[in-house]
């Protein structure tokens, strides 16, 4: 009686039309639920989609912590109270057909799968914004839980028509935001696919800021990306492992002698067509390869003792190209 | 961080809804012929926009709300998403069959707020002083009291 009460008061509050449901409302709803001595689709819906929607409001206004523990509810709820469950299906398709003129044919299996692949669609929709946003911490859970609503076949079928990836790129600069671009190719490598062409982007990414804090002489960042390059590529790992020996003093020496060599300084003045950064590289990476070569090892001191010798042979290299 | 858009197609709670396009309050109570009565309503009211365009972005709209309410299949995945306040007055008669015949229910606090008497302003208009004048009068003749029933019915056996 004191449910039936309550249940009133809230039906004649809300009346026929009003579908903004308020905290207490749910509250209510769970209550019932709770206690409860057998299951109630129209309950059990009610939560979900109750729990559902006040997540998918606070995703949409950029509050996912808050979202966070509605978006649990709601998936428990479909987890545990609606998927697969037979019963749930038929009763709901049964209620949903009385006194329709129109009849829904979909069998309970079918229903289910396209209620779930809705619900994964807009876990996926909102991971697409986010990433759109470059937000890819916060997108990261919402695959997850398109992922366990629906399994990750369909959360990647369901992505390719949610999120246009193209449109996120075409804001990205390659040459400005490099890492921008990166970290994106990483995010989707690491959490949606392992696609090779990932792997080529990321290579590209990774060895172009290399290059640039190279030039910038900040040699651990350098390293860094030498790595991150290494992941996909054999010769890179080779040059990561040659370079944390060569060590960040060194590299900096490298570059700053270098910058000071006259006949660096001649061959860039004649050759403006040429890229002065890959240059800078290819140095560092012969460097690099003739640690083991240059009796007593490179140190600050041999490094301007072999620049000349290193330069010709990098400039020819460049020449031939 | 502000609002997000989201694709609309996988937005279940995206507004408008089918039901708001075709202006159907009670959306998911609507018959095949409410849906279809409000869509040519709505239809109507769309020949009247000026811009053609704007018209032809309209009557599309209304064309798709319509196709897809029409659908079982595809209306079942938007009705799933809908949470309307009848849930509330739905569980309260699933609750109140619950209980036993002789107990007695609150059935004055819970259906009076829920539908309130008509008191048929409506039918008045706005401005009754306007139509002084503007109507016939009526030929008729009028009794301040009623005749007696009882003499009503006989007078009907004698003719």
């Amino acid at each position: 009686m004191r449910h039936f009460h309550r249940l009133a008061a809230a039906a004649a509050e809300r009346g026929g039309g009003s579908a903004d449901l308020e905290e207490t409302d749910l509250d209510l709803l769970a209550e019932l639920d709770r206690e409860s001595d057998r299951v109630d689709p129209l309950l059990v819906r009610s939560l979900m989609i109750a729990y559902h929607r006040r997540a998918c409001e606070l995703a949409l206004s950029g509050n996912h912590r808050g979202a966070q523990r509605y978006w649990d509810r709601a998936h428990e709820f479909w987890d545990q109270r609606i998927h697969k469950k037979t019963a749930f299906w038929g009763e709901y398709v049964a209620s949903y057909n009385q006194g329709q003129q129109r009849q829904l044919q979909l069998g309970p299996d079918e229903l289910q799968r396209r209620i779930g692949r809705r619900m994964a669609g807009l876990c996926v929709s909102i991971c697409g914004g986010l990433i759109e946003e470059q937000e890819m911490q916060a997108a990261r859970p919402y695959w997850e839980m398109a992922c366990a609503v629906g399994g990750s076949d369909l959360a990647r079928e369901v992505f390719g028509e949610a999120v246009n990836l193209d449109a996120v790129l075409s804001r990205l600069d390659p040459n400005r935001n490099p890492a921008a671009i990166y970290d994106l190719y990483r995010f989707l490598y690491d959490t949606i696919e392992r696609k090779e062409v990932y792997e080529k982007i990321m290579l590209e990414m990774a060895y172009r800021q290399a290059v640039r804090e190279l030039n910038r002489d900040n040699p651990g960042d350098f390293i860094r990306h030498i790595v991150q390059a290494g992941e996909f590529n054999a010769n890179f790992r080779v040059l990561a492992e040659k370079l944390r020996r060569l060590g960040n003093a060194v590299i900096s020496a490298i570059v700053a002698c270098f910058n000071a060599n006259a006949l660096a300084r001649t061959f860039r003045e004649a050759n403006r067509e040429l890229d002065d950064e890959e240059a800078l590289f290819s140095v560092v990476w012969v460097y690099a390869n003739s640690i083991d070569s240059v009796a007593g090892g490179i140190n600050t001191w041999t490094v301007p003792r072999i620049m000349d010798q290193i330069l010709v042979m990098v400039y020819k290299d460049l020449l031939k190209k | 961080m502000g609002v997000m858009e989201l694709n609309g197609k996988f937005n279940p709670y995206r507004r408008p809804t089918p039901y708001d396009i075709l202006g159907l309050k009670d959306g998911t109570a609507a018959t095949t012929r409410d849906i279809g009565r409000a869509c040519n309503d709505q239809r109507k009211k769309a020949r009247t926009i000026p811009d053609t365009a704007e018209r032809a972005k309209r009557m599309k709209e209304l064309d798709e709300a319509k196709a897809q309410l029409l659908r079982p299949e595809d209306r079942v995945l938007l009705d799933f998403f809908i949470l309307g306040g009848q849930v509330f007055v739905e569980l309260c008669c699933r609750y109140g069959q619950k209980f036993p015949a002789d107990e007695k229910l609150p059935v004055d606090e819970v259906l009076g707020p829920l539908y309130p008497p008509r008191r048929y302003d409506d039918l008045l208009p706005e401005a009754p002083e306007k139509l002084v004048g503007e109507l016939r009068p009526l030929d008729l003749e009028f009794f301040d009291e009623p005749r007696d029933p009882a003499r009503l019915a006989l007078t009907a056996i004698d003719l």
